[in-house]
């Protein structure tokens, strides 16, 4: 093989790597370093080093967003599975209008299911006070996403539920097993990838949650209690204007969402 | 004649080419020589009535565009981060104080607002305008921004309710005088007498002003171990929350605070300028039912006003031609007949103390008592910090516990806050 031939496969690629560079590479290089800095207006940077990383709000807005997560992933995924199991089952009429009632709350959006929200919780219905009180804020966030988005979980467990054979639960019964049995040993593991996936998707929604508490609460709620890192993020980038600081948030979402992520995936992969 | 790819590709082709060519050669709207950003729908009515009046005395022609305080916001920082693009650059823009203190992280000679200083001194302006509004736009001596107003604050409180109730408000001179007379109010009518926030701290912050407490001032010094803010705090959450509480959150969304003082769920508000102007707007069959007052204080030496918001008319730093924008600016926020449009429009007392005697209302006999409240790069965490101590006082009444021990709580609160706030303005500090 010739010198020229070798070469010709870089050449190929060079435009696809040149643009890569410019404009994935150089930013996420650039960002990563930008969040060791404190930058104040288009010229004034300062060494920072890691002392972005420990301010209180941002704790603040860490945990917020990681309850928020675990509090959606531990409602969301149990609701959508019981909604997709009864529609899975025959005994149960109008399915497709049942399936499409339910799923249709997900095709509103964040936004305009904050402003549904906040129309609907605005006068404290019940007399809670789901929109002026720190103490009930989780829960109205909580709310507004479960509404929103169990019909979406529904609709690919109850793909994943149709997958699994019938035969299965037919020998289980042979085996004496009673429905709490088929339901763990056969449902559950017949759907765990679909569920893996579906946590991998929540954890993922709920590190990126921004629009729904920011819209829902005009800010970051009672005692900062809607704060999520996203819209810390946003808040510091345009707010107060420190790109630096801006660039540490997003990139300890990253590592937290990378660390996350790689769990889930290995955990399910063994149980697969 | 065939086409390979398909009849619909072809279609598709020739649509995205004529509509192409249709925006290529379309002729290039005629826009104004000069661009004002505003972001309130009232300001730029008013300076829409008076401005062809500036294009017949220079032959500039100037638009008045409205982008919406947040839009604004965003496209000023973009530009001010890429001072090399003088691409849409506005002549003048408005500022709301919230949005100020971003804009003042930058050393004074970076910031991207120009100072005016020299323009306000050689124009003859500068000491007739209120020294206490310069404050929020000024860093390290330099004004970077024309103040338009002053909103004073006053109680506005539904007079046939209390009346009816058996309670003077005349009478009151305290805020602790105050919280006694709306017990009595609540005892007869079974609601609540005040709409104070339990959730934010706009209205705290009001208190505190009154009691000439800016919680970062101009040097970015901390006052958060003042024992006057504690105290604050601390009568200002037994008003929201626990045995005493006298104050409702106001009802959420454009409106909503004015239809609660509409239907009765309050019958009382801390009202600034603007604010009556929507109660005039929202709920005008009111307005008879009205009264207004000076706040009540906590002790003597405390104004008897405040102020919520201000509005300030500056120069971009790369605007094409500063003495034209300035000669803009003079005639928008300077001249007699802009500031009577502004406040015919907006009701917005003017920052010019000359107007005043022409006003006759509460608000102007109040203007020159407006505490001085200065902006700086952390104002707003500084806002956030005493967000979080309130809502610890507010959940600690709400648990139930002893109120007589609220203000030593505040107190340790105030002080951790303040570390943090510390360390803020420590990273932040940036060697010339």
């Amino acid at each position: 093989m010739t010198r020229r031939h070798r070469l010709a496969p870089y050449l190929f690629l060079s435009p696809a790597l040149l643009l890569l560079c410019v404009f994935l590479l150089w930013p996420l290089a650039r960002s990563l370093a930008l969040s060791f800095y404190l930058t104040a207006g288009p010229r004034t940077e300062k060494f920072v080093g890691f002392g972005n990383y420990r301010f209180l709000i941002f704790w603040l807005a860490a945990i917020n967003t990681a309850l928020f997560t675990l509090g959606f992933l531990l409602i969301q995924i149990p609701l959508s599975l019981a909604l997709a199991m009864l529609l899975n089952s025959r005994q149960t009429r109008a399915r497709s209008l049942l399936r499409f009632c339910f799923f249709s709350t997900y095709l509103c959006g964040q936004v305009f299911v904050a402003v549904i929200f906040f129309a609907l919780l605005g006068h404290h219905p019940l007399n809670v006070p789901w929109l002026t009180d720190s103490r009930w804020t989780m829960i109205t966030l909580l709310l507004a996403a479960i509404w929103l988005s169990t019909g979406y979980a529904m609709v690919f467990l109850l793909a994943a539920l149709s997958a699994v054979r019938q035969e299965l639960y037919e020998a289980a019964q042979l085996d004496g097993a009673g429905p709490w049995t088929s339901f763990r040993h056969v449902t559950l593991t017949g759907i765990r990838p679909m569920l893996a996936f579906l946590i991998l998707v929540g954890t993922i929604t709920g590190f990126q949650l921004f629009e729904l508490p920011y819209v829902l609460f005009q800010g970051p709620g009672p005692g900062y209690r809607a704060l999520t890192i996203v819209m810390y993020l946003y808040s510091a980038g345009f707010d107060r204007g420190d790109l630096g600081y801006a660039s540490a948030i997003g990139w300890l979402m990253v590592l937290v969402l990378g660390f996350v992520a790689a769990i889930e995936l290995r955990l399910a992969a063994e149980r697969t | 004649m065939t086409f390979g790819p398909g009849k619909s590709v072809l279609l598709l082709t020739i649509l995205a080419l004529a509509s192409g060519m249709a925006i290529l050669l379309r002729p290039a709207a005629r826009g104004a020589q000069m661009h004002v950003w505003v972001f309130d729908g009232d300001d730029q009515a008013a300076y829409r009535s008076v401005v062809g009046q500036f294009a017949r005395q220079t032959g500039e022609t100037v638009a008045i565009d409205l982008l919406g305080l947040r839009p604004l916001d965003l496209r000023l920082v973009s530009l001010f981060m890429s001072p090399g693009s003088k691409a849409d650059v506005p002549d003048l823009v408005e500022i709301e104080m919230s949005s100020m203190g971003k804009y003042f992280r930058p050393p004074a000679n970076e910031i991207g607002l120009l100072p005016l200083n020299d323009f306000l001194r050689q124009s003859g302006y500068l000491p007739q305008i209120a020294p206490s509004r310069l404050a929020p736009w000024t860093k390290d001596g330099e004004i970077f921004g024309v103040p338009l107003d002053m909103h004073p604050v006053t109680l506005t409180f539904r007079q046939d309710l209390f009346t009816q109730a058996g309670v003077n408000l005349d009478a009151v001179t305290t805020w602790p005088q105050f919280q006694t007379a709306c017990l009595q109010y609540q005892k007869y009518w079974r609601r609540s007498a005040i709409e104070l926030d339990s959730a934010q701290v706009d209205d705290l912050a009001m208190m505190l002003l009154q009691r000439h407490i800016n919680l970062v001032d101009a040097q970015d010094h901390l006052h958060f171990d003042d024992p006057k803010v504690a105290e604050t705090v601390a009568i200002y959450a037994q008003m929201v929350a626990g045995p005493n509480r006298i104050g409702v959150d106001p009802t959420p969304g454009a409106g909503g605070d004015c239809r609660d003082l509409a239907d009765g769920t309050a019958a009382a508000m801390m009202t600034p300028d603007w604010k009556y102007q929507e109660i005039m707007r929202y709920e005008p069959q009111i307005l008879h039912q009205l009264k207004m007052r000076p706040l009540p204080i906590f002790q003597p030496g405390d104004a008897p006003t405040s102020t919520w918001g201000a509005t300030m008319m500056g120069i971009p730093r790369h605007a094409k031609d500063p003495a034209m924008s300035w000669k803009l600016l003079q005639f928008l926020a300077l001249t007699r007949e802009c500031r009577q449009a502004r406040f015919a429009a907006t009701g917005a007392i003017s920052a010019m103390p000359q107007d005043w005697n022409g006003v006759n209302s509460l608000f102007a006999r109040l203007a020159d008592q407006v505490p001085s409240r200065c902006v700086t790069a952390y104002t707003s965490e500084a806002q956030a910090a005493l967000t979080l101590v309130l809502d610890r006082a507010v959940t600690y009444l709400r648990d139930g516990q002893n109120p007589a021990e609220l203000q030593a709580a505040c107190a340790d609160w105030l002080r951790e806050a303040s570390q943090e706030i510390q360390l803020w303005i420590d990273q932040g500090r940036i060697s010339p």
